[in-house]
């Protein structure tokens, strides 16, 4: 047995003592979503930002345009609000869960 | 030409095409630190066993200069030999002949051995070692896989199915070996994944090697695919043929019945479990103190170590053990460990192996990314499993047995034909912790002293029903057992169990919570 590493797991208020697995090891912290913080679902290019900082979008409106998986996907807002940030630029690579823009 | 010519030229044509891609690719195959094709089926099967088809093979394609291209073999070699003396079928790519890539004729050999398998009922071993689809010939390699996949889904559950993962497989050919019954890999060797590290360079701009993506390690620790893991191509044929001299080769036969040996002395069962229900241990000691031999052959070794399952004899016969690891997590079933236990409930009972299930769990574990990951949905797969197979099912619960775990684990409620308990066994709705904070929570916290409240009521609420007893009362346990009994009783209810009446029903097959 490598790599051990002892770590407690309560299960129904009881403390039980063992050892964890290199997939317990690599999962990530869950963190409340931020609905102002609208990311990329999809890994690709951004082609187009089809908004600009301090505009005001409603629902259903075209945010931006990314190329991915060799399709050009449009991307909407799904609630009303303010543009406050934008974070990338047309030609920008983005990964999937990357922050794109920020609306208040 | 006379006879004479006839046979000299015969050895001739034979030994041209059975140096593949030619002298310089295999001096590349083996700088790379891997066997050529040839090899490793030598080092699989018994001593010249191998007899080979469809060696003069060639393809058909006509497209981008294919017609002037002679493909020895067309990169794969097909054939049967013996392993142990049994029979069995193998194909091997070769990576030698244009990176082994997968053509029509190409995949026509590998069907055309796993058609052989399957009318004979014997075990098919394939051995991957490609760069993928042959380009050239478009939408025919394609076909190819397909009609690969089609025979891997019909065989499976007939025969055993084994992927050997001896380089690259990439892109849709991963998909064979996934489909199969278990896939072994080798460290540095074998590279699995359907989009490699360049789309992903090239996509994403994330860099990361072919063996962070889907070396080895990977697949036998963290996604689950890989099934055997060896440090070099010896140790994997080895388990490959420790694997195959202890299942049966078709589900109409059983397994090779060895002498019944005790187990060996030296393993002393009653000082295994810790009766302090939170301190850990390994279950596969319990496993060994009962087997013959105290032998067992683990599968998925490395993946959900909170479950071990895998195969050792008693009295003989084969068994499928499936047992909750306190060593790791606590024993509790979780996505990757339910996963992991009800595929292999569901191949013993395919190929009509008895199973014995040790429990020792305190649940399922909590948490968001469980939630999320659809800890319902694999979790509902153990229960669906067990409640399925019509195999022997016999239960030894070792010692916590708690709630829904207790009822996921070859319960007697879900048809199990023996449950056994250890003296430290507790089968109850959930730990003494947990039960007396809910059920005595107005005292507690009404009480002068909480803390002294709380103690005094989980100790009553342990002494009450932390046992097997409630549970023998109640016939849900058959008998409660000492620890040194263990496998004189499995011992007798497996050759009681030997003529089970098989139940058939009108269905034509379920639904499991895939």
């Amino acid at each position: 047995m490598e790599e051990l590493r002892k770590i407690s797991v309560v299960i129904d208020d009881q403390i039980y003592e063992t050892h964890s697995t290199v997939a317990f090891d690599r999962k990530q912290k869950w963190k409340h979503p931020d609905d102002r913080i609208i990311k990329s679902i999809i890994p690709g290019t951004i082609l187009e930002v089809s908004v600009k900082k301090g505009q005001s979008v409603k629902e259903g409106e075209l945010m931006l345009i990314i190329e991915a998986m060799k399709m050009n996907n449009r991307l909407t807002f799904s609630k009303a609000g303010i543009v406050d940030k934008i974070l990338v630029n047309p030609g920008d690579v983005v990964s999937r869960g990357q922050d794109l823009i920020i609306i208040k | 030409m006379n006879s004479n010519e006839k046979l000299e030229a015969l050895n001739k044509k034979r030994q041209e095409v059975m140096l593949g891609g030619g002298e310089k690719a295999i001096l590349k195959q083996k700088e790379s630190g891997k066997l050529t094709a040839r090899e490793r089926i030598d080092m699989l099967l018994d001593l010249g066993s191998f007899n080979e088809y469809d060696l003069f093979a060639q393809h058909e394609a006509k497209d981008f200069g294919m017609m002037e291209k002679v493909l020895n073999g067309d990169g794969v070699i097909i054939g049967t030999g013996t392993i142990d003396k049994k029979p069995v079928c193998v194909f091997a790519q070769d990576f030698t002949v244009v990176g082994g890539s997968l053509g029509y004729m190409h995949a026509k050999k590998i069907t055309k051995i796993q058609d052989v398998a399957m009318t004979m009922r014997v075990p098919c071993i394939g051995i991957n070692d490609s760069g993928g689809a042959r380009i050239q010939e478009g939408v025919s390699s394609l076909a190819g896989y397909g009609e690969i996949f089609y025979r891997n889904t019909l065989a499976s559950g007939v025969i055993p199915q084994i992927s050997v993962i001896l380089g690259p497989c990439a892109g849709g050919a991963v998909y064979s070996p996934a489909l199969t019954d278990y896939v072994f890999v080798v460290d540095k060797v074998s590279k699995m994944f359907i989009t490699g590290p360049e789309v992903i360079k090239t996509v994403l701009g994330e860099e990361i090697s072919q063996e962070d993506l889907g070396g080895a390690r990977v697949h036998s620790e963290v996604t689950g695919n890989a099934h055997f893991f060896a440090h070099d191509e010896k140790e994997c044929f080895r388990q490959i043929r420790e694997l195959l001299s202890i299942i049966p080769h078709n589900n109409k036969n059983s397994a090779q019945r060895n002498d019944t040996k005790s187990p060996e002395s030296n393993i002393d069962i009653n000082n295994i479990v810790p009766i302090d229900p939170s301190k850990p241990y390994d279950v596969r000691n319990v496993i060994k103190a009962v087997t013959d031999n105290s032998h067992f052959v683990e599968v998925m070794e490395k993946f959900a170590q909170n479950i071990v399952i895998g195969f050792g004899r008693i009295d003989g016969k084969t068994v499928g053990f499936v047992a909750n690891q306190p060593f790791y997590l606590a024993g509790v079933l979780d996505v990757d460990s339910s996963d992991k236990a009800a595929r292999f409930i569901r191949y013993c009972d395919a190929f009509n192996i008895s199973l014995v299930t040790l429990v020792d769990l305190p649940g399922y574990l909590p948490g968001v990314d469980q939630e999320h990951a659809g800890v319902i949905r694999h979790g509902a797969k153990v229960l669906y499993s067990y409640s399925e197979a019509t195999v022997p099912k016999i239960t030894v619960i070792l010692r916590k047995a708690y709630g829904g775990g207790y009822i996921a684990m070859s319960s007697r409620h879900l048809n199990a034909d023996f449950v056994y308990a250890w003296p430290t066994a507790e089968i109850a709705v959930m730990g003494p912790q947990g039960a007396a904070n809910i059920i005595f929570r107005k005292e507690i916290m009404a009480a002068e002293n909480p803390e002294e409240m709380r103690k005094q009521k989980v100790a009553e609420y342990k002494e009450r029903f932390a046992n097997p007893y409630v549970a023998a009362a109640k016939g849900y346990v058959d008998a409660v057992i000492k620890p040194a009994e263990t496998r004189d009783m499995l011992v007798h209810a497996l050759l009681l169990c030997e003529n089970k009446a098989e139940v058939k029903t009108d269905k034509k097959h379920g639904i499991p919570p895939f």
